[in-house]
């Protein structure tokens, strides 16, 4: 019992320093031709939590998430919240299909997830008074399919520095 | 067993968060209940702001210890030119206020508004894609107060939004929540311009294919909403760009004042405006709310 909960709160502060990390990258300047091109790489890296520590990362983290970054960027609140809570949520369903799936499958569905997740933020950011949705928003799909391996490979080793499973 | 309880639960968590997320939204989009939560939650993720701001930061350092000593002269030589130039402006300028002042009794019109100009120097600059803050080293001691325009010596760059006894934050004319009612210089179009995130473009939104805007106009402050005074330089029109089956047409400006390169900025501030102006606590959707109404009436 004791093991476990150490264990819990390993995972707890591993996402803490990937979604800090995160943070950082979606709010660095990037110049002009590339920020469309942008990865959303708060999305990417909670998927992979959801992917590989179902039972601690749910629909509430991403809410808790979601939330510091309508703050960060200065949105409305709840739109960022729910489109990552219904992400996750996703990614929990799924989670078993996901691991045992190849390699390229899983990009193939992680992108597809990510997809609907940005459909839903764009589609309740419209409602709350936000631009329409462009051609533009979805480039970054193309940025998160080139970062997506890489991210996997430093957080595979994050993992193995804190010894998660 | 343990797997089973969280399966359950995971839809009862949804649900919930669900539930949340669509409350504040509601709340936050009609309401300005959640400013204060939110700016007490952005003061504790402060660090990570001034994290993002890291490369930029040096990039411009580079850049700067790279092309120092011989430009130095050229820069000397170029102010000295400058003060020349603007000095004999100036007396031109007086002649034509008495002129000005003249006229305006003729016409029996309300006398132009003075205004009070303060110097300040920037103490930080902090731009990300979705917040376009600076700050300068005065505050409430320089009696510098919410909503007070700031400009450079070439156009508008942005308004005061938060006042602390040493220092305030301006908000640049170029960050995403920021709007300012301008009219086109050469036939007095009214409209309003709006920020996108990126430091050389503005959007002009809300213009119909029968406006008259082409590229190369000029925008300059219309002076509606009363917060930035009419006639100060804002932007000039970048691209025209007409979409079928559109309502409005896309029409991009790139503004005049040097956003990312002035160390110092102008406050202007008007003795009998500055108690009224001060009392609006969040200026931003204010201003873009009473923008839109504006070019709604012009149409």
């Amino acid at each position: 019992m004791a093991t476990s909960s150490e264990s819990n709160t390993r995972v707890y502060w591993a996402f803490a320093i990937s979604c800090f990390v995160a943070f950082t990258l979606m709010l660095v300047r990037v110049p002009d031709w590339l920020s469309s091109f942008w990865p959303d790489w708060i999305a990417l890296v909670i998927v992979y939590w959801a992917l590989y520590a179902p039972h601690n990362i749910g629909p509430k983290a991403g809410f808790v998430i979601g939330t510091m970054l309508e703050v960060l960027m200065a949105k409305t609140f709840g739109v960022l919240s729910l489109a990552l809570a219904v992400l996750v949520f996703l990614v929990n369903l799924s989670h078993l299909q996901l691991r045992v799936s190849s390699r390229w499958q899983r990009v193939f569905l992680v992108i597809l997830f990510v997809a609907i997740f940005k459909l839903i933020n764009l589609w309740f950011e419209g409602m709350v008074g936000g631009d329409r949705l462009t051609a533009q928003d979805w480039y970054s799909l193309l940025g998160d399919l080139a970062v997506w391996p890489f991210l996997t490979i430093v957080l595979d080793e994050l993992r193995r520095v804190y010894r998660l499973r | 067993m343990e797997n089973q309880f969280r399966k359950s639960n995971g839809w009862g968590q949804l649900g919930i968060v669900v539930f949340i997320s669509l409350s504040l939204m509601l709340v936050d989009a009609n309401t300005s209940w959640l400013n204060s939560p939110r700016n007490i939650v952005s003061v504790v993720l402060r660090p990570i702001h001034a994290l993002a701001s890291v490369p930029a930061m040096v990039s411009d350092w580079v850049a700067g210890v790279t092309s120092a000593e011989p430009d130095v002269k050229i820069a000397y030589q170029n102010l000295r030119n400058e003060y020349f130039k603007l000095k004999s402006e100036t007396l031109l300028l007086r002649t034509l206020q008495d002129e000005n002042a003249g006229l305006r009794a003729l016409l029996d019109a309300t006398k132009r508004l003075e205004e009070k100009v303060t110097l300040a120097e920037l103490m930080q600059v902090d731009l990300d894609r979705d917040n376009h803050r600076v700050s300068i080293g005065q505050g409430l001691s320089s009696a510098i107060y919410v909503g007070q325009a700031v400009i450079d010596d070439q156009g508008v760059i942005g308004q005061v939004t938060e006042v602390m006894p040493l220092s305030s934050i301006i908000v640049l004319i170029t960050d995403p929540s920021h709007a300012l009612p301008v009219q086109v210089e050469r036939n007095g179009l009214r409209t309003i311009v709006r920020g996108t995130g990126s430091l050389s473009r503005l959007d002009v939104p809300y213009l119909n294919q029968n406006s008259d805007i082409r590229k190369g106009d000029v925008l300059l402050s219309s002076g509606l909403g009363g917060r930035f005074p009419n006639g100060y330089p804002v932007a000039e029109v970048s691209d025209v760009k007409v979409i079928e089956d559109q309502a409005y047409i896309q029409v991009f400006a790139t503004p005049i004042a040097k956003l990312d390169r002035s160390n110092h900025v102008l406050l202007l501030s008007r003795e009998t405006a500055s108690k009224t102006v001060s009392a609006g606590a969040r200026p931003n959707r204010e201003l873009e709310s009473q923008g839109i109404e504006e070019v709604d009436r012009g149409n």
